[in-house]
């Protein structure tokens, strides 16, 4: 029956439509708050010659041919040329945005400056500006001075304010190419935007790598949510055969050793199996922050051990409370966990039952009850008062000052993605740490000017973290607004003060037409950058790249925005123009808002997790003391983890919530085992109790072993619970008993005077 | 087979020297003319302590009206280890301030806008250090790049003269802005005594060098700082 059962799970588990492996990352992020972007990042590195051994350095040198050379510009040409319609602008092209600003400089100028504009348009101050390009030309610096006297003689484009972060960059960061992608401050490296679509990610980095292949000077990393979901799919699918069958050896070599009998070691090998195959059924596609669970399941297959001994606080109440242990996890806001908590409470379910069907099969033979040494206890509630306390106000001060990450935060072990990862962020922004606005229209005209404030607000508030904005809005003003700016340049006589600019540009010695940019502009000043003009425009192409259909609304439109961080802000609370905060998207938002808000969660799950096991406790034993106690118990045993972790610099998150719940039941059933033990007068099976532990242990480890970082915090996480929580629970919880109970007046258990097994002749309970 | 220890002597010197030769070596890779170059320049600023020379600017620009190019005269002042100083004598010109990472444009007349503090942009910062470059002590360790040399390349321009042409590396940013900077050096001492600086967008800008005065005693610095440099005090 065993055997048919479990076949049948494993065969579901290996048959059903659902893939048996999935790459996903964000599946801890709220669905509605995961990005839908399917972005890839190609980091082109150029690897030429140092100077002094550049072979053509020596060369007499060829003017012509000198400026025109630019392997990284050849190279991102040649991608443009093969993935044309998966490509896409980052930044406006450089040409055709001085070219917007050109035209529309005066309007962008925002209404509060119109006073300065006014000033720097008044005679003294024209004649400053005409005299001081003549000066500045005689330095050799003039062209590096930062300003550019012909588009801007006047200086101007200085009132733009936190505007002008979104039409021409960022001062000191990567500037756009005449195409649209960024060029690293140094020169030294560019970036391109892929759009995936439906395409598979690594078929487009391939045709990348293709299309600069006669370049071999030339580097080409990628990185992308797609790419790393990629990633993580092939490093699971490795995993998969590792980690569970490392878990599984270790698990069989410490019962070997311990049992030292094989049917015993049958039952519980067999019962984990059938285990493993509910987890995977009930679970769905593995992924890289689920597979751990899968080595959990394996270490908890030597409670089988434990359950042979009989010397739980009860036949079902030991299970109950591992089984029980992940569902705290419905409470919290991971879509993940939900499936997985409820595939936990199943496996072990199915490997109890499994469990007992195989020993009632395999009764009757002998051996493997060797339980090792015996313990014999006696509460000691000073030392439980002092551990526990001491445990606990650790834990409360410690709690202020966790380092916790969030939801979407994987680290992922692949290299290629790390290293692809680190250049980007190195030469350009955290491909981590993007947020992205949406606004939604009827048409892309309409979202366009809902838009108009998003890169203002965006620059002032994000402020030194800002790497890049990429805003349509920023080359926008409203249509609201549009008049009055009218009126107030109207106001500012242009006409005569050009007439002024240019008379006085030519008693300087300088050439007017050559401000001609400048000064054609200011004279017809046109419609102004309307969403609709601007949609007519040169920027056109590159604002309906920005454009998608919206999915909530029949044919509408959603235009998004985006801003490029270095590294998590001060602040992702971001208000618009009209007063609303702006609806920000983005794993670092997910993140940020999962951040503060874990501490207080994890309380949360930890007094939920809690009060099912003081509650199973109570059921089985009656004990309000002893249910309080364990509990305490269990507390201490999640600080004494959180302390231990932040001991290891290991930050806490909801990817190791499971490990944290685990561990608090772990203390619980060692707690409510003692407490046995001491109860019955009998000595304690240490011998048993070490094995199980050392079972769970044994299934961190192993996921310990192996090479991605994520999974080796939750081996060191549940490695060290499980070692600290039985020591914990076997000299905390029967001193915290005694106490309570004296504080409760519980009347004290029948005791030894109660028939019940010995441990040396236990039966399978 | 046996071999004698001579035949196994001379055999393993021949090795050794032949491997010798193969290996790539550092000088190689680079022309000997800009080699020899480097070498004459080295030797006239390998004493420098400050330097005062008379200064022509000639900056030919499509922002000047009429085909003749602007010419202004004034001084140009260096003080070891990173300060210059580009003075235009006439009032309608300015002053060039550089002094380690900072950098400047001061208008002379006090009513022209100025271009205090630029901002430390790669060009810049490129510019103003080969500036400072072409008049420094090059480090004492021969091996080790002097500023002409480092996030640069080495080259010479076609023509008579003693010339070298420092142009940005080749995937440097910095060439969107300029494209080379040509020293003439004078034949004899090596003193640098010319600085033709092309810019991309097509202006070329001149500083003719003449009377230089080297390693002044500092009251006379001092002195002529005092009437040029704006920030002197």
């Amino acid at each position: 029956m065993w055997l048919i059962a479990t076949i049948a799970l494993l065969a579901v588990a290996v048959r059903r439509d659902a893939p048996l492996v999935d790459g996903a990352l964000d599946s801890l992020v709220p669905v509605d708050e995961r990005d839908p972007g399917g972005s890839i990042w190609l980091h082109l590195a150029a690897d030429l010659p140092a100077p002094a051994e550049d072979p053509e350095a020596g060369r007499e040198f060829d003017d012509v041919e000198e400026a025109e050379a630019d392997p990284l510009g050849d190279a991102a040409a040649r991608i443009h040329a093969r993935l044309g319609e998966r490509w896409r602008p980052i930044a406006p092209p450089a040409q055709e945005t001085a070219a917007w600003l050109d035209d529309h400089l005066l309007f962008l100028i925002p209404p509060q400056r119109h006073g300065e504009l006014a000033e720097r348009l008044a005679p003294e101050a024209v004649d400053a500006a005409a005299a001081g390009i003549r000066a500045r030309l005689s330095s050799p610096l003039f062209a590096a001075a930062g300003d550019e006297p012909r588009r801007d003689p006047l200086g101007l484009r200085e009132l733009l304010g936190d505007a002008a972060l979104g039409l021409r960059g960022i001062p000191g960061a990567a500037e756009p190419t005449a195409a649209g992608d960024l060029r690293a401050t140094d020169g030294g490296a560019l970036l391109l935007e892929l759009d995936a679509g439906d395409e598979p990610p690594a078929d487009l980095v391939r045709a990348a790598a293709e299309a600069i292949a006669d370049a071999p000077e030339i580097h080409l990393l990628a990185d992308g949510r797609r790419l790393r979901e990629a990633a993580s799919a092939a490093t699971v699918r490795e995993g998969l055969g590792r980690a569970p069958l490392t878990a599984a050896a270790l698990l069989v070599l410490l019962l070997a050793l311990g049992l030292r009998a094989l049917r015993p070691l049958a039952a519980v090998l067999g019962a984990g199996i059938t285990g493993v195959a509910a987890l995977l059924v009930v679970g769905g596609p593995i992924e890289l922050l689920s597979l751990p669970l899968v080595a959990m399941m394996i270490g908890a297959a030597g409670e089988g051990v434990v359950l042979r001994q009989r010397i739980a606080v009860s036949g079902w109440a030991g299970p109950a409370i591992l089984a029980t242990a992940l569902l705290p996890l419905l409470l919290a806001p991971y879509p993940l966990w939900h499936g997985w908590a409820l595939a936990w409470l199943a496996s072990i379910a199915a490997f109890t039952l499994a469990h007992r069907l195989l020993s009632v099969a395999f009764a009757g033979a002998r051996g493997g009850d060797r339980a090792g040494p015996r313990l014999r206890l006696r509460p000691w509630p000073a030392l439980a008062l002092v551990l526990c306390g001491g445990l606990l106000s650790a834990g409360v001060i410690l709690s202020e000052r966790l380092e916790v990450t969030g939801p979407a935060a994987v680290d992922l072990g692949d290299d290629g993605v790390r290293a692809a990862s680190s250049a980007i962020r190195r030469d350009f922004f955290d491909p981590d740490a993007i947020v992205a606005v949406e606004r939604r229209g009827a048409t892309i005209e309409e979202a366009l000017a809902a838009s108009t404030g998003d890169a203002a607000a965006l620059a002032r508030d994000l402020g030194a973290d800002l790497r890049r904005l990429d805003a349509p809005g920023a080359f926008v003003i409203a249509d609201a607004t549009l008049e009055a700016r009218r009126a107030a340049i109207d106001a500012l006589d242009l006409p005569a003060r050009l007439i002024d600019l240019k008379a006085v540009l030519r008693g300087a010695g300088l050439r007017p037409s050559a401000f001609a940019e400048f000064l054609d502009e200011a004279a017809d000043l046109g419609a102004g950058p309307t969403a609709a003009s601007t949609l007519r425009g040169p920027l056109a192409p590159w604002i309906t790249g920005h454009a998608a259909p919206d999915a909530d609304a029949d044919d509408g439109v959603r235009l998004r925005s985006r801003a490029f961080l270095r590294g998590e802000p001060a602040t992702l609370t971001i208000a618009g123009d009209d007063g609303e905060r702006l609806p920000l998207r983005g794993p670092i938002v997910a993140d940020a808002e999962a951040r503060a808000d874990f501490p207080r969660r994890l309380g949360l799950y930890a007094a939920a997790g809690l009060w099912l096991g003081a509650l199973i406790i109570w059921l089985a034993t009656r004990s309000l003391a002893l249910a309080i106690a364990a509990a305490i118990t269990a507390v201490a045993g999640e600080c004494a983890l959180l302390i231990a972790l932040a001991c290891l610099d290991v930050a806490i998150g909801p990817a190791l919530l499971p490990a944290l719940l685990l561990v608090g039941a772990a203390a619980m059933l060692a707690g409510g085992r003692a407490w046995r033990s001491i109860d019955r007068q009998r000595p304690l099976l240490a011998g048993a109790l070490l094995l199980a532990s050392l079972a769970q242990i044994a299934g961190g480890l192993a996921l310990v072993a192996t090479r991605e970082p994520s999974w080796q915090r939750f081996g060191l996480a549940l490695a060290c619970g499980c070692a600290l929580a039985p020591g914990l629970g076997i000299f905390a919880t029967p001193g915290l008993h005694r106490v309570l109970r004296a504080a409760l007046r519980e009347r004290p258990s029948p005791g030894p005077d109660v028939p019940g097994p010995d441990p040396s002749e236990d039966e399978p309970p | 087979m046996t071999i004698r220890r001579r035949e196994l002597l001379l055999s393993l010197t021949s090795l050794a020297g032949l491997a010798g030769l193969s290996l790539p070596r550092r000088a190689d890779a680079r022309d000997r003319v800009v080699d020899r170059r480097l070498e004459l320049w080295r030797s006239y600023a390998a004493t420098t302590q400050n330097l005062v020379a008379s200064l022509t600017t000639i900056r030919h620009s499509s922002l000047l009206d009429g085909d003749e190019p602007l010419r202004l005269r004034g001084t140009l002042v260096f003080v070891a280890p990173d300060r210059l100083l580009l003075h235009d004598d006439d009032a309608a010109g300015s002053t060039t301030l550089i002094d380690g990472e900072r950098a400047s444009i001061l208008a002379n007349a006090p009513d022209a806008r100025s271009a205090a503090d630029l901002q430390p942009t790669p060009a810049r910062r490129w510019l103003a250090a080969r500036l400072l470059g072409a008049f420094a002590p090059p480090p004492s360790d021969p091996e080790r790049p002097t500023a002409l040399e480092a996030d640069a390349r080495l080259s010479r321009p076609r023509g008579a003269g003693i010339r070298l042409t420092v142009l940005p590396r080749r995937e440097s940013i910095v060439r969107a802005t300029f494209r080379s900077i040509t020293i003439s050096l004078a034949p004899t001492s090596g003193a640098v005594d010319r600085l033709e600086i092309a810019e991309s967008a097509g202006d070329r800008l001149i500083l003719e060098l003449a009377d230089h005065q080297r390693n002044l005693e500092a009251p006379a610095l001092a002195e002529l700082l005092r009437g040029i440099d704006p920030r002197h005090t």
